[in-house]
């Protein structure tokens, strides 16, 4: 059952999975930044209208953005797999609760989760724009942070997990996580349609199509990414907020690669409840105006220093600056970047140009009046 | 990651080896020989011709539950902790599991295979929260020495030829499956005429049901190692009356590829049955099924006879 002990860098420590780990060439990942999404939805009907518009995959979103606390799609997907694990502690950045998959051994399974009724996925967004926090009494001013009252929004897409709780669960070895890229499938041929995938999943990516009757997941877009280009949830969002490109291990991290600046040198981009055990691949820029113990639930403990170093230290941090408005400026794939002199370059896998961009915009302030037109300009800057 | 079940109770396998030791001195189901072409008609008169044959099926039980109804509840706490890690499944036997009536024909050059199990309702939709009703049996590839496959999904190196017959495909073959039932609340939704096009355009690509209803046949060497045929050999027909099913299998008695179960007019072989009650949360192998294999035995054909 759970016979192979592999380490997970995201809870510092060894870790029974059923399989023995074997990390990809090259594993895919992202940087959402939350401070800077206002849950447009770009992302979601991107991934809509690209891969699930058929007959079955009506209630499917593979990406979608939630409202933080009470949002979720599937319903408290979040909430029942943190009651089912205990809730689960840190010391220091060792995580001393279970996983999903040490609960498991407990129970006699291969993963703890749960399979969504029908009616949880029904509804995504309704009802969860809500702040939560202290009362705000009439002409309240909020100073600082975090704030009293809040909310957040969390946009999510299938984790690419390195020790993926969906093809743990699935007896058939239907599930898979591609050696080349990390990007995990689901063979749609050997699938069987018995749904453990995505009881399995914490994240609840996986989603069951009762047309085919088999189990479908986000796919990483790879015939973009084999191609260096960002998948479409990235390259479509208009707020910027997204970067694509491959994450290292710790030790291995290089300072020129966007995705390992982020998560490993400033460590200011941390996965989603690495507690679960699966070691994901998205990474979060936090929000700074939430209160720290919800950021840590649901970042882990590296989350006081990320928010530390996003509100405070950036403003000094030419680096990260030029990092941050690398974000969307591409359709390609970033493996390296470089700042200088206010701009910062991003480059191909094949070492080439593929944006340039300043971290100034240059103000320009036109003349109200164009003698050329005869005709006042309301907008001059 | 091996599915293992535990017979842990020696009454069972007490009981279990006397079913096994006189259904080899004396009862076998009987491949009756016809003189008769045969089909999938499940209600054809040529299954008069035949003597039917009782299969007693036991429930297993997941220990776990989740993705499925049914729940680990029914089951003493003490018992399931007393269980090796490695169980994935056990016997219930205070559980109704069905009786499936085997009735079999072959006229020389085809064989037809008839199965009648009860079922208080037709559940033919595997959706989100819902699971259908199917029935699988499996057979050795070959009688020899040496090859002992288990009746449960083979071995390693001991594979078993398993026919699989589902009533979402049955129903997708016959126009009959309910959208309203399997998505409830998406009737009349608009869908993008892209998902038509492309399903057009690749229709080898596509990951619709239709195009692998046909697939009934799989390879098996071990729990989680079934594997669809690429040629598939079998037929299968499913009706579903007076809370009954009644599933006919057709195959050529000549195998054509070596994955398939070797049949022989005048010959013996074995088969073993499995019966899924979608309306009790039966998936994987949460089923009902039998733990030896059941004799079957073919009249020798006389055309065959006078070469």
């Amino acid at each position: 059952m759970h016979k192979f002990k592999n380490h997970n860098w995201q809870i510092g420590r060894e870790m029974k999975y059923p399989y023995e780990g074997h990390r990809p060439k090259k594993q895919f990942a992202a940087v959402f930044d939350t401070n800077k999404c206002i849950a447009c939805q770009t992302c979601t009907l991107a991934c809509k209208t690209t891969w699930t518009s058929g007959r079955g995959q009506e209630y499917m979103f593979w990406n979608n953005v939630e409202t933080k606390p009470y949002g979720g799609y599937p319903l408290a997907w979040d909430m029942r797999v943190l009651e089912m694990i205990g809730g689960g502690s840190w010391k220091g950045k060792t995580y001393t609760g279970k996983t999903i998959f040490e609960k498991a051994i407990e129970e006699r399974k291969d993963v703890e989760g749960f399979l969504p009724d029908l009616e949880d996925w029904a509804a995504p967004n309704i009802g969860e724009d809500e702040v939560t926090g202290e009362k705000m009494p009439q002409g309240m001013h909020i100073k600082g942070f975090p704030h009293p009252m809040w909310f957040f929004y969390l946009p999510r897409i299938c984790n690419h997990c390195t020790y993926p709780a969906c093809v743990a669960n699935c007896p058939r070895q239907a599930v898979y996580k591609r050696p080349e890229d990390g990007i995990v499938l689901i063979d749609q041929d050997r699938c069987n349609g018995y749904k453990h995938c995505i009881a399995g999943c914490p994240y609840k990516k996986p989603m069951f199509n009762s047309t085919t009757t088999r189990s479908e997941k986000c796919v990483g877009c790879y015939p973009k990414v084999e191609q260096g280009i960002q998948t479409q949830c990235v390259e479509q969002c208009i707020g910027k907020i997204r970067m694509q490109g491959w994450v290292s291990t710790p030790e291995k991290a290089r300072e020129d690669n966007p995705m390992d600046y982020l998560v490993h040198v400033r460590k200011v981009a941390l996965p989603l409840y690495p507690q679960f055990g699966t070691e994901p691949n998205v990474y979060y820029i936090p929000p700074i105006h939430v209160p720290i113990q919800y950021l840590k639930q649901m970042f882990g403990p590296g989350v006081e220093e990320a928010v530390k170093i996003y509100r405070d230290k950036i403003t000094s941090d030419p680096v990260m600056q030029g990092l941050l408005v690398l974000f969307g400026s591409s359709p390609e794939i970033m493996t390296k970047f470089k700042v200088k002199k206010g701009t910062a370059f991003g480059y191909n896998i094949k070492g080439k140009l593929v944006a340039e961009a300043p971290i100034r915009e240059p103000n320009v302030i036109r003349e109200a009046y164009d003698k050329k037109l005869d005709v006042y300009r309301m907008d001059v800057t | 990651m091996k599915r293992r079940i535990l017979l842990s109770m020696s009454c069972i396998l007490l009981i279990m080896s006397v079913e096994a030791v006189s259904a080899l001195d004396n009862r076998g189901i009987r491949v009756y020989y016809v003189e008769q072409a045969l089909n999938l008609d499940t209600a054809a008169d040529v299954w008069n011709e035949a003597e039917p044959f009782t299969i007693e099926l036991v429930a297993l039980e997941s220990l776990d539950h989740m993705g499925a109804t049914h729940s680990t509840d029914t089951l003493p706490k003490e018992f399931i902790r007393s269980i090796p890690e490695k169980t994935d499944f056990v016997l219930n036997l205070s559980k109704d599991a069905p009786s499936v009536i085997v009735k079999a024909v072959h006229n020389g050059s085809k064989v037809a295979f008839q199965f009648t199990w009860a079922d208080s309702s037709e559940d033919k939709e595997n959706s989100l929260n819902t699971y259908r009703d199917a029935l699988a049996v499996l057979f050795p590839l070959d009688i020899s020495a040496g090859y002992n496959p288990s009746p449960l999904m083979g071995a390693k190196g001991e594979p078993v030829n398993v026919w699989q017959w589902r009533a979402e495909w049955q129903a997708e073959l016959d126009g009959r499956r309910d959208l309203e039932a399997r998505q409830p609340l998406t009737e009349g939704v608009w869908i993008s005429p892209v998902d038509r096009i492309l399903k057009n355009e690749h229709p080898g690509m596509s990951s619709g049901l239709i195009n692998t209803s046909e697939r009934i046949e799989y390879i098996a060497e071990g729990y989680s190692t079934l594997t669809k045929q690429i040629q598939q050999d079998v037929d299968a027909k499913g009706r579903y009356r007076d809370g009954k099913y009644t599933v006919v299998f057709l195959r050529d008695i000549e195998r054509t590829d070596l994955s398939d179960a070797d049949f022989k007019a005048g010959k013996q072989t074995y088969i073993n049955v499995a019966v899924w009650n979608g309306h009790e949360g039966n998936v994987d192998g949460m089923k009902s099924l039998t733990f030896s294999w059941t004799p079957i035995v073919f009249d020798p054909a006389p055309a065959l006879a006078k070469r």
